[in-house]
């Protein structure tokens, strides 16, 4: 039996609350140990329910990029680890609930330039238009981090799917900030870790962001971004 | 291109290497794997687990390609070679 909205709610609260509880396993009460599994598993019951939804979605789109005739377009789905979803629930409490969250399922399109890209989401637009809830561009508007892409958020099947629209150097501007704030056990995109790392990765930004739309770099930003680079620990 | 692979990976934050790569040809199969790894970790933040579907491993390796880098600093970045065109 599918679970109900409020089932989903109260089950993303607890499971969020016995996450964020710093107290180990063994100091809490038998009743607590089985309302916080029971929650877990009602959170992982949900987001199953976004498999299927988030491979139509894919589906979709594999076909949407074969009509726009975009060579070299890698795409690759995941649906959100569980206690990825237990911490966004805490750090945007009490505004988000895991009913209203619209990340559980993802596609991931990498596409090799921008005019790939814009033609990728006017498709989009144009076939999936009642079906769009959000779209986020980030490309237009960076992030504070220098994070860019097209985030769109369809809804299929009644469950929200997040697309990211990313061009091969957004993409690899992406990876590399995921792989440094792993190495610095902060959350870069939330605005965490070394000022010298955050300047680096802003500027290696934008300088991504001029050769996407066509630009040289010249010597200066080279010189620029060697300088900042060097400052990172 | 085939409808789809799954692939498992269990990172180490620590060691900032794959512990694990396993890859599925079903979903459920997949699934099953990906939920039994995230219980093993509910809640210590030692490993990154991810299960990404994709038409092929080569797909993912671009698409989540940091799970892939190793250990990264930016002082260890060929610059040169990241800015050409």
């Amino acid at each position: 039996m599918a679970l109900s909205n409020n089932q989903v709610k109260r089950a993303g609260k607890v499971a969020r609350d016995w996450w964020m509880d710093p107290r180990l396993t063994l100091e809490l009460t038998p009743e607590e140990i089985e309302a916080a599994e029971a929650a877990v598993n009602i959170v992982i019951e949900y987001r199953s329910y976004f498999s299927e939804p988030m491979l139509k979605v894919r589906m979709g789109l594999t076909s949407f990029v074969s009509t726009c005739g975009i060579e070299d377009a890698k795409l690759g789905q995941r649906l959100k680890r569980i206690n990825r979803i237990l911490a966004k629930l805490e750090r945007f409490n009490p505004k988000m609930q895991l009913t209203t969250m619209q990340d559980i399922g993802g596609v991931r399109v990498v596409v090799p330039s921008l005019d790939a890209l814009r033609e990728l989401e006017r498709h989009i637009r144009k076939r999936w238009g009642p079906g769009i809830r959000e779209l986020y561009d980030y490309i237009a508007e960076p992030q504070d981090s220098g994070y860019r892409a097209v985030h769109i958020v369809v809804v299929r099947d009644g469950y929200p799917i997040e697309i990211q629209l990313r061009t091969e150097r957004q993409n690899t501007w992406a990876q590399l900030n995921e792989a440094l704030a792993r190495q610095a056990g902060a959350e870069l995109k939330w605005g965490e870790g070394p000022g010298e790392m955050k300047a680096f990765l802003e500027y290696l930004g934008e300088t991504f962001a001029i050769q996407d739309a066509g630009g040289v770099v010249d010597d200066e930003t080279r010189t620029r971004l060697r300088e900042l680079a060097a400052q990172v620990q | 291109m085939a409808i789809s692979v799954h692939v498992l990976l269990v990172y180490s934050l620590a060691d900032q290497k794959l512990l694990r790569r396993e890859e599925f040809d079903h979903v459920t199969e997949a699934m099953k794997a990906y939920v039994q790894a995230e219980r093993e970790h509910l809640k210590t933040n030692d490993v990154e687990i991810v299960l990404i579907g994709a038409d092929s491993q080569a797909t993912i390796e671009t698409t989540h390609s940091s799970y892939f880098r190793g250990d990264v600093t930016v002082g260890s970045l060929d610059l040169d070679k990241l800015l050409v065109s």
